[in-house]
């Protein structure tokens, strides 16, 4: 499993396991059922507080991605993918609003709209 | 295996005295404890390995594990060399682990045949990690154990802490002027002022809590959130509890997040604002 763990981006240290984790989870790369190392093995080999681990865990836990079996560890759960990419399309759905409501009240075109959107998913 | 907890403890030395209505170790978890020299902090960890008696108050230690303690003062025999300590000491601890105290030497870079009083300091405090790690402890004490250690070594060093720390039973109280150590490792933070507990918390939560302003030396901020002030010759630093609301309340000072290091310098040298 790999995971970055880096000063320079905003997030704290947490949320960037978190959302690591996360993202290979709902891409498949941990499937179901594997087991994730332990808070206290992932807190040595990042050298970072078992805190840290514990809160990105219990975080992975509360939305069902992973689940903690006593005294064995941390495994994949289950996860409907369609789901999760529902939660997405949402999210993703209103960010947009915002953008095509500011674009039309300010006079910028669908198709500039459009260009942003393709220049944006590629990445800056 | 409970917590190690520290109740009503009061142990005086002339002017000085050391007073802490309690304080509480988490097993499972790295304690550091930080202040200036002369704050308590050897004090408090003497009375935590019972190699000094307070007058008052008591120490629960939560396992019936004897203390692994690292000291400035290398407690052991000067003529002895490395492998004559291992069979003291296999005598004096169950469990006593001779080819892991071995192995730990080596990695330590100490020659077993070398006597104790021709080590550095360096080597002394490396001997005494490698006795503190070679037997079961119910807690670790180690009061500056990097000192005289070279970058190299402290993060050899802090390796093997974090090994130690695998098992959820552990237990470690640690004691640095190397703040950037004490950051990397400490998961709770004890803040010793003039024998008295300061702070005491998460350390990520009390980094993320306090802020620091740089302004002009002319600057008078005050209010709600600025806890120190220190004057220096080119601006003023300034100590803010409550980082995230201070900066709502006033989005045009930008204060930073501030360092342990700063934090520690704030609070013993600035000013109270």
């Amino acid at each position: 499993m790999d995971i970055v763990v880096s000063n320079s981006d905003p997030r704290p240290i947490y949320e960037q396991i978190y959302s690591q984790i996360r993202s290979q989870i709902i891409n498949g790369v941990l499937k179901e059922g594997e087991l994730l190392p332990s808070m206290r093995v992932l807190a040595k080999d990042l050298r970072i507080s078992v805190i840290t681990t514990k809160r990105a865990y219990n975080d992975l836990e509360a939305e069902g991605l992973i689940t903690t079996v006593g005294g064995k560890g941390c495994y994949v759960s289950s996860v409907e993918p369609s789901v999760i990419r529902e939660g997405h399309l949402v999210s993703i759905q209103e960010s947009i609003r915002k953008a095509a409501d500011e674009a039309r009240e300010n006079g910028i075109s669908r198709e500039e709209l459009h260009e942003i959107v393709d220049l944006m998913y590629d990445g800056d | 295996m409970g917590d190690f907890i520290v109740k009503g403890l009061r142990k005086t030395y002339g002017d000085f005295s050391l007073e802490i209505p309690e304080l509480v170790f988490r097993r499972g978890f790295v304690t550091g404890v930080v202040g200036d020299n002369g704050a308590g902090k050897t004090t408090l960890m003497r009375c935590m390995t019972g190699a000094a008696l307070p007058e008052e108050g008591s120490v629960d230690p939560g396992s019936p594990l004897p203390a692994g303690a690292v000291f400035d003062e290398c407690p052991f025999p000067q003529e002895m060399r490395a492998r004559q300590l291992s069979s003291i000491f296999s005598s004096m601890f169950d469990g006593w682990d001779d080819q892991r105290f071995r192995g730990m030497l080596k990695s330590f870079g100490i020659d077993e045949g070398k006597k104790v009083k021709e080590y550095s300091r360096g080597m002394r405090m490396k001997a005494q990690v490698a006795v503190a790690l070679s037997h079961p402890t119910g807690i670790l004490v180690l009061d500056e154990p990097t000192a005289g250690m070279d970058p190299a070594a402290r993060e050899e060093f802090l390796d093997c802490i974090r090994d130690y720390m695998l098992d959820e039973s552990s237990c470690v109280a640690i004691s640095s002027h190397i703040t950037s150590d004490i950051e990397k490792i400490a998961d709770y933070l004890v803040f010793l002022k003039d024998g008295k507990v300061i702070i005491d918390g998460e350390t990520s939560e009390i980094l993320s809590r306090y802020g620091v302003l740089h302004a002009p030396r002319d600057s008078d901020i005050c209010g709600s959130g600025i806890v120190r002030r220190r004057t220096g010759p080119h601006g003023c630093d300034y100590l803010v509890e409550g980082l995230e609301e201070f900066s709502a309340a006033h989005p045009e000072l930008k204060a930073d997040p501030v360092t342990l290091e700063e934090l520690m310098i704030l609070i013993s040298k600035g000013e109270e604002a």
